[in-house]
């Protein structure tokens, strides 16, 4: 290891930090739920009610999420991973689950999103 | 000579399918997708180094596609190539002036990067953002441990191989 090798990383740890600090700092809290299957909307939910739904997706496919206290998160899923339940509580702007086997993507939106979903 | 090239390409790429056989039948415990130990690196990295550029690539994206095929699931070709690529790429040009260690971290990073750009054009969605994050620093640390480990058999290998490739029959 030499010198530059240092740079180069020490560059590469503050790049992460970097773009954690503005993905941190971007997050505000999100008020509305969006449930996408294979890249279509589905659905869309208010993250302030109190709301389960369930995706039926082909074969039996079946994803389910709940909404409660402003957060989001997945309950049940019949993919064989299950990363999707792992993905925990979300509750800002920005954030989402995503279970790649079913296609399922829940996605929270923020302020700006509400007056798109008053103007459609 | 084409022989014993051949032999070692075949070599390589047997094994890169087996250390991602392996990796996949580790139970994902990692909470964001594309989270990975990275063992496939092991070998790309040896034959970056043993055998030179093009072999990594050749191995890598061989090895890519007979995953898929073995034991793939639609949607991850395109994001083991799409990582593979990238990653093979950025370990190519970093070889010229750094280290192997940090080669293999940077390598590790543009492979996690690679799979969550294609992600975002297959998903359709601008929001993961946050796996970016948790992918970046989860390449550094899987790209730093297959670092060592990968300089070490580079190490003990170097030798043996170049020997190998001259045609020594004593191997």
């Amino acid at each position: 290891m030499k010198r530059k090798d240092i740079y180069l990383l020490a560059g590469l740890i503050t790049a992460g930090l970097l773009i954690g600090l503005i993905v941190f700092f971007s997050g505000k809290p999100g008020n509305t739920v969006s449930v996408r299957v294979d890249g279509r909307e589905v659905m869309t939910f208010s993250l302030e009610k109190e709301q389960e739904y369930e995706i039926q997706g082909e074969d039996g496919r079946y994803n389910k999420i709940i909404i409660r206290n402003g957060e989001v998160w997945m309950e049940e899923a019949s993919c064989p991973d299950h990363l999707c339940m792992k993905m925990g509580h979300l509750s800002k702007s920005g954030q989402s689950i995503i279970c790649l086997p079913n296609k399922v993507v829940i996605e929270i939106h923020g302020q700006e999103n509400e007056v798109d979903e008053i103007a459609k | 000579m084409k022989t014993r090239k051949a032999a070692l390409y075949g070599m390589l790429t047997a094994l890169a399918l087996l250390m991602s056989y392996v990796e996949a039948q580790v139970p994902a415990f990692f909470a964001v997708p594309g989270m990975k130990l990275g063992l496939v690196n092991i070998v790309v990295l040896a034959a970056l180094y043993l055998l030179g550029p093009q072999a990594a690539l050749v191995i890598s994206l061989l090895r890519v596609f007979l995953a898929a095929a073995m034991f793939g699931n639609g949607m991850s070709l395109y994001f083991s190539a799409a990582g593979a690529l990238l990653s093979g790429l950025v370990m190519i040009l970093l070889k010229l002036k750094f280290h192997r260690v940090t080669v293999s971290i940077a390598g590790g990073i543009a492979h996690n990067i690679g799979q969550i750009l294609v992600a975002m054009i297959v998903m359709e969605t601008g929001m993961v953002a946050w796996y970016l994050v948790a992918l970046w620093f989860s390449g550094l640390a899987s790209g730093a441990l297959i670092g060592i480990l990968g300089n070490e058999l580079v190490k003990r290998l170097e030798g043996p191989v170049t020997r190998f490739m001259k045609g020594d029959e004593s191997l």
